[in-house]
C-alpha cells in the first residue's frame, strides 16, 4: 500500500551541516531522500544523534537544509506553516491558557473559503454572488475567511472530546498530568487539520502506561482520519506498532539505512504486538540498530 | 592576463592556543600534579560506604512550605515587638548608663509626636506630597519601562544602543545625581519625578527584559507552526509570558521608588516625607525623624502589598 498515494512531502538529497567553531563541523544529515504519501503513517527510528529531529524540524520549516531540497506538493518549503502541524515532546502548551484556548489557538491563523454574500435590495435577503471562472460557467463567488470565534470553540470541543479530555476544558496545563498535556498537544495538532502531522517523541517522557494508551488512542484516531503521520521515536516496538512504513536511519551521518513496509493489518492494538510478524519486524528492525549501535561504539 | 597571486594559507592557530601561552608555569605545574595525583588514587582499596544510624540521613526533609497565614502574622507580630522592645531598652542604656554623648528617642515619643502631627494635619501634608511623587514617577517609569525593555528585546539594535547607559546608571546612587538634576529642572516638581521616574525605570527595565528573554523557545516554535506572524506572536506569546515578570517588576520598582524618596526631596521643597525625615535629622531630632522612618515604611508595606493581590488574581495559570 505504501507504493501507491499521492506524494506529500519529497526530500529530495538533503544534508544538514552545523558549523562547530574551532572544531570539525558536525554532519546531522548526509543527503536524505525520502518520500511521505498520503495517508501514510511513517515512524523514523535510529540511534540517538542520527538526525531524526533535525529531518522533522527540515520538514516543519524550523530548520533549512544546508543543501537539497524539502517540498510540500512541489513547493518548497521556506518556513514553519499550518499545513505541517508539529506536535513536540516538551508539549509546548501555553500555560496562561485553559486546554480550550489551548487548543483553540491551533486554529487562530487558518483560513478557509466562504461564499460571498450581498443583500438583495429589492427582497432584503442575503444572496450568493456568482462570477465566471475562465471556461465561462457560473461559480459561487468565494472569499478567504479565518474561522470564527465560533466554530473554532466547535472545532476544539470535538478533538477534546477525541482525547478523552471533557471535563478538563477549564483547567491551566499545570493542573494536568504528563499524559493530559500531551493529549491537549495531540488535540491541538489535530485541530491544526493540517497537510501532515509531524510528531517529535511525544510520548518519550511519559510511563509506559500513560505511553501504551496514548499510542492505542493515536492508532484510533489515524485509522479514523487517515492523516498523514511523520512520527519520530526511539522506541523500536512503538515504531513496528503504529507505523505503515518504518525509516531506520544511521548515525553520524545521518542517512536513511532502510525502509521496511510493516504489513500488519490496522486496526492495531497492543495485542498486536504478541503476533509473530510483529516479533519478526521487531527483531530485525532491533538488529539493525543495536548493529549500528555497537559499530558507532567500537570506535 | 596578470597572474593571480596565490595567497600561502597562513598555518591555523590550534584552538585556545592564546589561553595555553598566557597560562603560567606554576598554575600548569600545579594542573599536572593534582591530574597525576587523582590517577594515583586506587579505587579498588576503598572501603564499602559506612551505613548505620550515623550516617544515613535525616529522618524527615527539609520543609519549605509557608505556615499557614494566621500563624506567619502571629509570630511576624512578635518579631516586630521583639525589635521595639529592643530599641526600647537601648533608649534607656543610651541615654541613662552611657551618659551626655549619646542618646535615641524610645518608643513612647515617637508615639507622641505622631499623635501631634497626625492630630495638627502636618503629617498628612507631607505623606500627601509624598504619595504624589511616587505614584507619578512610579507610573510614568511603568509606562515608559515596558516598552523600552520590549523594544530591547525585541530589536537587537536597541538593545546594543541602550545597554550601556541602562548598566552604568544602575551602579550610581541617585543621591550621587541629585544636584544635577535640581540644576536642570530649577527645583521644581520636575525633578522629584525625574529621579524616582530614573530609579525605577533602571529597575523595571532590566528585570523585564530578562522576563522577554527567559520566553521558552518550544513555545515559540509552536506558534510559528500554527501559522503566527511576529505580530501575533508578540501579542500572543511574548506578552504574556513576560506578563508576570512585569509584575515583579512592578513590585521591585515600589521598593525603588520608596529608597530613592528622600533623594528626590533633597531637591529644594518644604514638603515631603522624604524632605520632613532629612530635615529632622539634621536638627537631631531622632523622635520626628524616627516617627516619618515609620510612616514611609508602613506606606511602602501597604503598596507592596497591594501589587502582591493584584499579581495573584493576574496570574493564578502559574
Amino acid at each position: 500500500m505504501s507504493n501507491e498515494g499521492k506524494v506529500v512531502i519529497k526530500i529530495d538529497n538533503v544534508k544538514k551541516i552545523y558549523p562547530v567553531e574551532n572544531g570539525e563541523d558536525v554532519v546531522a544529515l548526509n543527503g536524505v531522500n525520502l518520500e511521505i504519501r498520503e495517508n501514510e503513517f511513517i515512524c523514523v527510528v535510529g540511534p540517538s544523534g542520527c538526525g531524526k529531529t533535525t529531518l522533522l524540524n527540515i520538514i516543519g520549516g524550523l530548520e533549512q537544509p544546508t543543501s537539497g531540497e524539502a517540498t510540500i506538493h512541489g513547493r518548497p518549503i521556506l518556513g514553519p506553516g499550518p499545513d505541517r502541524g508539529i506536535i513536540f515532546q516538551q508539549y509546548a502548551l501555553f500555560p496562561w491558557s485553559t486546554v480550550k484556548k489551548n487548543v483553540m489557538y491551533g486554529t487562530k491563523f487558518i483560513k478557509h473559503e466562504v461564499p460571498v454574500m450581498k443583500k438583495n435590495k429589492k427582497t432584503g435577503k442575503m444572496e450568493q454572488v456568482y462570477t465566471t471562472d475562465k471556461d465561462g460557467n457560473s461559480v459561487p463567488l468565494m472569499k478567504r475567511v479565518n474561522y470564527s470565534k465560533l466554530e473554532r470553540e466547535a472545532i476544539a470541543q470535538k478533538y477534546i472530546d477525541m482525547v478523552q479530555l471533557n471535563g478538563f476544558e477549564n483547567k491551566y496545563p499545570k493542573e494536568l498530568s504528563g499524559g493530559m498535556k500531551q493529549r491537549v498537544a495531540i488535540a491541538r495538532g489535530y485541530a491544526l487539520n493540517s497537510e501532515v502531522l509531524l510528531l517529535d517523541e511525544p510520548f518519550g517522557a511519559l510511563d509506559a502506561q500513560t505511553r501504551s494508551q496514548l499510542q492505542e488512542d493515536l492508532l484510533r484516531t489515524w485509522e479514523k482520519e487517515r492523516k498523514t503521520c511523520f512520527f519520530i521515536t526511539h522506541d523500536v516496538d512503538e515504531c513496528v506498532l503504529l507505523a505503515s512504513r518504518v525509516i531506520i536511519m544511521s548515525a553520524r551521518p545521518g542517512q536513511v539505512k532502510e525502509i521496511i513496509n510493516i504489513d500488519l493489518p490496522y486496526p492495531r492494538t497492543q495485542a498486536t504486538k504478541l503476533e509473530p510478524k510483529f516479533q519478526e519486524y521487531r527483531n530485525h528492525i532491533w538488529d539493525v540498530v543495536y548493529k549500528m549501535y555497537v559499530d558507532s561504539t567500537k570506535h | 592576463m596578470a597572474e593571480k597571486k596565490v595567497k600561502t594559507p597562513k598555518e591555523k592557530k590550534p584552538h585556545g592556543w592564546l589561553k595555553e601561552k598566557l597560562t603560567p608555569r606554576f598554575v600548569k605545574n600545579h594542573t599536572a600534579k593534582r591530574n597525576a595525583a587523582i590517577a594515583a588514587v586506587d579505587l579498588t582499596r576503598l572501603s564499602k560506604p559506612v551505613n548505620d544510624v550515623a550516617t544515613s540521613g535525616p529522618k524527615k526533609m527539609k520543609d519549605f512550605s509557608l505556615w499557614a497565614g494566621w500563624k506567619t502574622a502571629l509570630v511576624g507580630l512578635v518579631g516586630v515587638i521583639c525589635v521595639i522592645a529592643i530599641w526600647w531598652l537601648y533608649s534607656y542604656i543610651a541615654v541613662d548608663v552611657m551618659g551626655e554623648k549619646s542618646w535615641l528617642s524610645s518608643p513612647p515619643e515617637v508615639v507622641a509626636k505622631f499623635i501631634e502631627m497626625a492630630s495638627n494635619g502636618r503629617l498628612w501634608q507631607h505623606l500627601g506630597y509624598s504619595v504624589q511623587r511616587v505614584l507619578v514617577g512610579f507610573l510614568i517609569a511603568c509606562v515608559t519601562s515596558i516598552p523600552v525593555a520590549f523594544l530591547m528585546a525585541w530589536y537587537k539594535p536597541v538593545r546594543a544602543f541602550l545597554d550601556p547607559f541602562v548598566q552604568f546608571m544602575r551602579c550610581i546612587p541617585p543621591l550621587a545625581y541629585v544636584p544635577i538634576v535640581v540644576a536642570a529642572f530649577a527645583g521644581g516638581e520636575g525633578a522629584k519625578y525625574f529621579i524616582i521616574w530614573l530609579a525605577v525605570f533602571l529597575t523595571m527595565t532590566v528585570t523585564i527584559y530578562q522576563g522577554v528573554r527567559n520566553v521558552d523557545l518550544t513555545l515559540v516554535k509552536a506558534a510559528y507552526t500554527f501559522g503566527a506572524k511576529d505580530r501575533n506572536l508578540f501579542l500572543g506569546v511574548i506578552v504574556p509570558s513576560a506578563f508576570p515578570f512585569i509584575l515583579t517588576a512592578m513590585r521591585l520598582g515600589v521598593g525603588a521608588a520608596m529608597t530613592t524618596l528622600v533623594a528626590a526631596e533633597m531637591s529644594g521643597t518644604q514638603f515631603g516625607l522624604g524632605f520632613f525625615i532629612n530635615s529632622q535629622g539634621n536638627q537631631l531630632r531622632l523622635d520626628y525623624c524616627i516617627m516619618g522612618i515609620i510612616v514611609l515604611g508602613l506606606f511602602g508595606i501597604l503598596l507592596d502589598k497591594i501589587l502582591l493581590v493584584i499579581e495573584k488574581r493576574l496570574t493564578r495559570w502559574k
